[in-house]
């Protein structure tokens, strides 16, 4: 005889279903915490390794050229989503 | 700054400061970069895709501000891999001095080691420069023994001008062993003991 399988789905109705913009603000403050952590470790090493101060200042302006703006954006599409 | 915490003694003199070749940063950068560029690659294919599959219809337009969040956050975390890779670049160096070799080696963020070698403690260096990119981009792996059984052997990969490097250790050892046999015995102890 050759019957479908029975198999039944778990039931996930008890997870909280979380429309899609209060998802993506979720991961936006996920990666705001990790980029403030980031900084900090970054900034310690460069201040308190570093051979040349002038170098370290130059990193200092490229991170925060490059992040800043991606944040503003990541920032941005999050809260209007 | 390192420098000053490297603490050199009285009279020590900085002969160089050596990091690791070019080449080696250069190719984790195009690792870092590379991996920046996926979902860009993957979006303008997605994009691209009905014009040669018929039939199909991609609505990327409207799922815009969800794909500029995600490349975004790509790009970010692609961003902290590449400053990672200039970090450790950086960081990681070995200081000649005209009395010991201090090298430093930062392997993660929170794995760092510093490692001092005396120059007069050293007995051989020497270096190995293997393949066809070590061999066209002038790079290898220095290595040094130590006349002290407790202490380790050290050596070092992607080291630029070996050769060169070689030459410097070596006549800051040679330098090192004539200073300290002319040195004056301060200590007041006679070598009037027939031996």
């Amino acid at each position: 005889m050759n019957s479908a399988p029975n198999v039944a789905l778990p039931d996930v109705s008890f997870l909280p279903m979380l429309p899609t913009g209060d998802m993506v603000t979720f991961v936006f403050y996920i990666v705001l915490a990790f980029y403030a952590i980031f900084t900090g470790i970054l900034y310690y090493h460069w201040s308190t390794y570093t051979s040349d101060v002038a170098v370290a200042t130059v990193t200092y302006i490229v991170y925060f050229a490059i992040t800043i703006p991606l944040m503003i954006v990541i920032a941005s599409s999050a809260f209007i989503i | 700054m390192l420098l000053n915490k490297l603490s050199l003694e009285p009279g020590e003199e900085i002969l160089k400061v050596v990091r690791k070749h070019w080449f080696i940063i250069t190719t984790q950068l195009i690792g870092a970069f590379m991996t920046a560029i996926v979902p860009l690659i993957l979006l303008g294919f997605f994009i691209e895709l009905p014009k040669f599959v018929g039939g199909l219809e991609i609505n990327v337009g409207g799922h815009a501000l969800i794909i500029t969040f995600g490349v975004a956050t790509w790009l970010l975390l692609s961003t902290f891999s590449a400053f990672v890779v200039w970090t450790h670049y950086y960081l990681d160096l070995w200081v000649i001095t005209d009395r010991r070799i201090i090298a430093v080696e930062q392997i993660h963020f929170f794995n760092r080691t510093v490692a001092i070698f005396r120059l007069e403690r050293m007995q051989d260096i020497e270096f190995s420069i293997k393949g066809l990119l070590q061999t066209f981009f002038n790079f290898g792996t220095l290595s040094a023994q130590t006349a002290g059984h407790l202490e380790a052997n050290f050596n070092s990969s992607g080291m630029p001008n070996p050769d060169e490097l070689q030459n410097i250790i070596q006549k800051a050892m040679d330098a090192r062993l004539t200073e300290l046999n002319n040195k004056p015995n301060l200590s007041g102890a006679s070598n009037s003991s027939g031996e």
